[in-house]
């Protein structure tokens, strides 16, 4: 928000930055007899003698006071028939309203081909409505010396108005109207559109943003929405259509919560809201797009802005999602690694006995979904190297042995009396059990997170420390001036991958692929050889292939039985005999980019349209993809762990030419292939391979499940065939 | 500026940009900033009523050592702020030890004769508290929110490390890079490279060009001797108020104030050097451009009058007119689309004002993508002057005014520490901690002549400083 940015670099800049000394203006009769030369580089010197340890009269912290649970004042619940959820907390002392609506959407659904759609809907939301234009809008809240305000976070929409009591009709005016009928006109978005790319390009100013952005992609990859990064080229292509659409598919009242707090009569209120918020029609949400969990992997990304005089670094791993069993335990270590100010260990290493930074810190992300874990801190560039080990020093610490006592207690103090502290206000409260609600966590998640977070004990702290950190396993982003930088991490002996500071962050438009990092191509390759060692080395060198398996097939309520047997002749070649029912004979047979199919209604040529569909068929087979993915223009990366029926297994996400894109799930252990996800049209199909046996040298899954749309598939396989004899003629396309 | 940052933008927020957060009434949860404003004299307070509100009062009381202490009762929850308001800014500084003050101001958590380094900190996190502090121009400031019961060690702490501060060379050589990093956050930002040229060129006598960031070289030459020298002529208790704000008796702040403090002796006033450094008037338009960044901002200011000048508040009122809200003048003009070109002018635009113990800002700033985008929005801006100074604005754009510094000013009582900042805000620039409750009254009394009066006064093109920062490119 440059609003926000401009306040905010006005007041840093009042405060703190170092004006080039020349032009200074310097006072007539401005002494410099108490100049002294600067001094020189000293090592800094040895601590001195504690003056502390002999006194007996030190101040003492007073004893920390027994969590308890937060008492609530009255919490009125009530939801409108159309689904809209409400939640007030009357608060009289001072005669303001205050009114948040929260919609269940945010950037996590935003669809590739539409990333920033989210940010730019709820900036234009309050710029024009169905009967008002966007200044009688700002005209009618500023009269009244409101506020209006709508932004986009990852996972929800909030819109807030926010008055004196004596105005709350302007904003029960206001507020169901730019929530429920916006505009969207063009010029609006447009101008919306230039401050959102004013932001962008800001970002490349701003270090720390750049830091921030880089991390979360190097993190969750160019596959993950959470490693997408808002670009100046998709907020171009984005049209007022878009939000539109954005709108209509998130914005219903069955997918919002509305916070009203302050000073109001109850039953008007009810009245009132009813009224305002009743013609909001119900509707179904789209379903909520899943991404797969990458796998840990040690990287390390230099971002490279030359002249710069300090060095950015964060440090990210896999973080706990909401409910995570493990997350007040977590809470506690991580305020002693990095949350708890001059209490935690990064502060103390880095900033108190290192004077190195201004400020390092740790915090997870709070979101229903897992998010991340990232420590931030910046150093002079010269000690990027050296800082980043103190860093990472003290996550290896705090995995290996958790925190001490002293530090549990500190830590449950902190944080059990910020949140009680702090969680007076009905503002503070209504926005707790909102977020509570969406992340279906009770309200009394909301009342007993001081009692929970004081219930955690050492060896909690120490097991959720070992089981969460990967220390090893981090990702780095370094955001200085690379010619410095580099040969510090070369020195010694860091691999990583170096980019310009003005280079694209992750997905951009028209690569409609995404590119992988170096680094989880070259372990994806690891896996690989690892998957193709365990299947048998000859698969490598073997020419054709033929199945025969036998089960059932579940379409449309009915399940029938299947016969089926699939002969592969590499490169190109594919034949399926399928028998149904035991009554109808299917011929299928791919060839390149033809087909043909020899069924009960006769032969046809396979429509061009169907085509796509078999070569994913040809390219998935569990025998032969292991090879394909180590093709020639093929690429694998290492995107994930996800277990298969409870066993971890490695996800390498393949992508060849025409589209062909598989994701396989490899066992950890064995290193056989467990599953294939790929999609069969609009659905994702998952294929699970067991029941391995040793069939010529060949590690050979004897039961596949297929699931997917509306179809499931079991079978169980007769007969494997190793560079069998096949018929010349198996391919051709019969006579008519 | 010490601490963690997001909570000392808003403090800081609160203390340099007033104006600016009136206009952003966007978070009236948080505190807004103090209007800080000048005793009406001979006239008695007669605070504003807004609907049924009943106004807290600020009580006021000195000790014979001349430390001064206001109290806020505040029931809302059992907490209590604590601030210590120290009168010293970056404006004291030597001009050849420019940053002292607020790296004094990180020597303050670094030990005393009974309070280990960093101990300070870690008592107030371990209460679930908040600690921070913050330096500007005029002021530097220490502030806590505790648990109501803590109010007694909380001000142990206070008087503590107002006299038996310890100065060891180590520990200053380590701080010393602390602080430096603190500054080269903002080394390589051309923005706030343009704004600081800005002031250096606004100011060509006064301290106030420069920032309490001050300058890294300065720091290397800073020693415990010039720290302790200027411990010993500042921080003393006839330079220092004590705020509390929160759910406890007057009858207790005094005893314990008293108990704490009471047993500082007395000092004499410190030097005010800025006061042989008056700015002088501005006769001639300044302007000047610097490095280009990403994107394009224009900086044009004024020089106001001292903070306890009755000017401030049209002056204030003006900053609203042109700046508060979407609707406002330079919003709407930068942002609207031009008759001529179709485009709009510029990306957002504001209209902060900055006022200080001495002569501050009058700031109006616009943000643009388009590299010839300067000219044209420097003269949009001297044309929404002009055209305010030629007729006065019309009786609901100052009625909207007026209710925005009401609004904003009903939100900021909700908060113990956003009121002790107020309270420390007013006492730096007034003289008075209870003058903010005031202020609105005064600005009730502003008339549409009023401001283009001001306007005409202070705000013409031969006053005006402008400082370019070009974009790098086209969008």
């Amino acid at each position: 928000m440059i609003r926000r940015l401009l306040a905010v670099t006005l007041l840093v800049a009042a405060c703190r930055p170092a004006p080039v000394r020349e032009v200074i203006p310097r006072l007539p009769g401005d002494g410099t007899a108490n100049v002294e030369a600067p001094p020189t580089d000293e090592p800094p010197r040895p601590a001195a003698k504690d003056p502390w340890s002999a006194r007996t009269d030190l101040i003492a912290a007073p004893p920390a006071a027994t969590p308890a649970a937060i008492k609530l004042p009255p919490v009125e619940r009530w939801t409108l028939p159309n689904g809209l959820q409400i939640v007030a907390i009357k608060d009289s002392r001072l005669p303001t309203l205050s009114m948040r609506l929260a919609i269940q959407a945010g950037r996590a659904e935003e669809p590739l081909a539409r990333i920033g759609v989210a940010e730019l809907t709820a900036n234009v939301l309050p710029k024009g409505t169905r009967t008002k234009t966007a200044l009688q809008i700002a005209k009618a809240i500023d009269f009244v010396g409101g506020s209006i305000t709508a932004d986009a976070s990852l996972e929800s929409t909030w819109v807030t108005c926010a008055s004196l009591a004596k105005d709350a009709k302007t904003c029960l005016a206001l507020l169901p109207e730019i929530v429920t009928a916006p505009r969207f006109a063009a010029d609006e978005v447009s101008k919306a559109k230039q401050l959102m790319l004013t932001d962008i390009s800001r970002r490349l100013d701003d270090t720390a943003a750049l830091a921030a952005a880089h991390v979360q992609n190097l993190l969750w990859g160019d596959g993950h929405v959470r490693g997408w990064v808002t670009s100046a080229a998709y907020v171009n292509q984005l049209q007022p259509t878009d939000l539109a659409s954005w709108h209509k598919a998130w914005f219903v009242p069955n997918n919002a919560v509305l916070a009203v707090t302050g000073d109001f009569d109850l039953p008007k209120l009810k009245a009132d809201l009813a009224r305002a918020f009743g013609g909001w029609k119900k509707a179904k949400t789209p379903p909520r797009p899943r991404y797969q969990e990458p796998a840990p992997i040690a990287m390390v990304r230099l971002v490279d802005k030359p002249g710069l005089t300090q060095t950015q670094i964060r440090v990210a791993q896999l973080g706990l999602a909401h409910d995570d069993p493990r997350f007040f335990a977590s809470l506690v270590w991580n305020d002693a690694l990095g949350a708890g100010g001059f209490a935690s260990r990064l502060m103390k290493v880095v900033r108190v006995a290192g004077g190195k930074t201004y400020g390092a810190s740790s915090a997870f992300d709070r979101n229903a979904e897992r998010g991340a874990l990232v420590a931030t801190t910046f150093t002079r560039t010269e000690e990027t190297l050296a800082t980043l080990k103190l860093v990472l020093g003290e996550f290896a610490k705090m995995a290996a042995d958790g925190p001490t006592d002293d530090e549990v207690a500190a830590a449950i103090a902190h944080v059990a009396g910020s949140y009680t502290l702090h969680m007076t206000g009905a503002d503070e409260l209504a926005a707790a059990l909102v977020t509570a609600d969406m992340h279906g966590l009770s309200q009394a998640y909301v009342t007993d997170y001081p009692v929970l977070v004081g219930k955690v004990t050492r060896a909690e702290a120490a097991e959720a420390a070992r089981d969460v950190l990967t220390p090893g396993k981090v990702v780095v982003v370094l955001v200085g001036d690379g010619a410095k930088i580099a040969p510090q991490l070369t020195a010694a002996g860091v691999a990583f991958q170096r980019v310009a500071y003005d280079a694209p962050i992750g997905p951009q438009p028209g690569g409609d692929k995404p590119s992988f990092d170096a680094a989880k191509v070259a372990a994806a390759t690891k896996v690989l050889d690892a998957a193709i060692a365990a299947k048998g080395p000859r698969i490598t060198s073997i020419k054709a292939l033929r199945m025969t398996a036998a089960g059932t097939l579940q379409a449309q309520g009915q399940t029938i039985d299947v016969v089926f047997k699939r002969t592969l002749v590499l490169p190109d070649k594919m034949r399926m005999d399928i028998n149904l029912a035991k009554q109808f004979e299917v011929a299928i047979a791919v060839v390149g980019d033809k087909g043909w199919q020899l069924g009960p209604g006769g032969l046809d040529d396979i429509p061009a349209s169907q085509l796509p569909a078999l070569a994913q068929q040809r390219f998935v087979d569990p025998e032969l993809v292991l090879v394909h993915a180590r093709d020639k223009g093929v690429t694998a990366a290492l995107v994930g762990v996800d277990k298969v029926d409870g066993d971890l297994c490695d996800v390498i996400h393949v992508m060849a030419a025409d589209d062909l894109e598989v994701f396989l799930l490899i066992d950890q252990k064995t290193h056989l292939l467990r599953q294939t996800r790929y999609l069969n049209g609009a659905n994702e199909t998952r294929e699970t391979f067991s029941d391995y046996r040793l069939v010529d040298g060949l590690q050979v899954a004897h039961h596949r499940v297929s699931t997917g749309g509306n179809e499931q598939s079991d079978l169980k396989v007769e007969q494997v065939e190793i560079d069998p004899v096949v018929a010349a003629d198996a391919f051709a396309k019969p006579a008519p | 500026m010490a601490r963690h940052s997001t909570r000392l933008a808003a403090a800081a927020l609160a203390l340099l940009l007033p104006a600016t957060a009136i206009a952003q009434p966007a978070q009236p949860a948080r505190p807004p900033a103090s209007r800080p404003a000048p005793p009406v004299a001979g006239k008695p307070a007669t605070p504003p009523k807004p609907g049924a509100l009943k106004l807290p009062t600020v009580e006021r009381f000195k000790l014979e050592n001349g430390l001064e202490v206001a109290y806020m009762r505040h029931d809302a929850a059992p907490v209590v702020a604590v601030e210590v308001w120290y009168r010293v800014g970056s404006k004291d500084e030597p001009r050849d030890r420019r940053g002292s003050a607020h790296m004094f101001e990180h020597m303050m958590f670094k030990g005393t004769e009974r309070v280990r380094p960093e101990a300070h900190g870690e008592f107030i996190g371990g209460l679930g508290g908040d600690v921070n502090a913050h330096t500007t121009e005029d002021a530097t400031a220490y502030l806590q929110m505790v648990p109501v019961a803590q109010l007694d060690f909380v001000l142990e702490l206070e008087a503590e490390r107002m006299r038996h501060l310890l100065f060891r060379d180590d520990m200053i050589a380590t701080e010393r890079e602390v602080v430096k990093e603190e500054i080269r956050q903002q080394d390589n930002d051309p923005i706030t490279q343009g704004l600081l040229r800005f002031l250096q060129i606004a100011y060509t006598a006064h301290p106030y060009a420069w920032t309490a960031g001050g300058a890294i070289a300065d720091l290397d030459r800073t020693t415990a001797a010039d720290l302790k020298k200027f411990y010993d002529t500042y921080y003393q208790p006839s330079n220092a108020l004590v705020v509390v704000v929160g759910a406890v008796e007057l009858a207790q702040v005094k005893a314990l104030v008293e108990q704490r403090f009471g047993g500082i002796p007395g000092a004499p006033p410190p030097p005010r050097p800025a006061a042989a450094s008056p700015e002088p008037a501005q006769t001639a338009a300044r302007k000047d451009t610097v490095a280009a960044g990403q994107i394009g901002i224009v900086f044009a200011g004024w020089k106001i009058p001292p903070a306890k000048h009755d000017d401030i508040y049209a002056l204030q009122v003006l900053s609203l007119v042109m700046g508060a809200g979407d609707s406002a003048r330079l919003r709407q003009r930068i942002k609207a689309a031009d008759p001529k070109t179709k485009q709009p002018l510029g990306v957002e635009a504001a209209s902060p004002i900055l006022v200080r113990e001495d002569p501050g800002l009058f700031l109006a700033i616009g943000v643009y993508r388009d590299p010839a985008g300067a000219a044209p929005i420097e003269a949009a801006i001297n044309d929404e002057l002009a055209k305010l100074i030629a007729k006065p604005p019309a009786a609901d754009e100052l009625r909207k005014a007026k209710n925005q510094v009401l609004s904003a000013f009903v939100f900021g009582l909700d908060s113990p520490l956003g009121l002790a900042e107020q309270i420390g805000q007013s006492w730096i620039l007034t003289g008075d901690p209870g003058q903010f409750l005031r202020d609105v009254d005064a600005i009730e009394r502003v008339t549409a002549a009023d401001l283009a009066r001001v306007a005409k006064t202070y705000l013409t093109p031969e006053r005006a400083t402008v400082v370019v920062v070009p974009p790098r490119s086209a969008p």
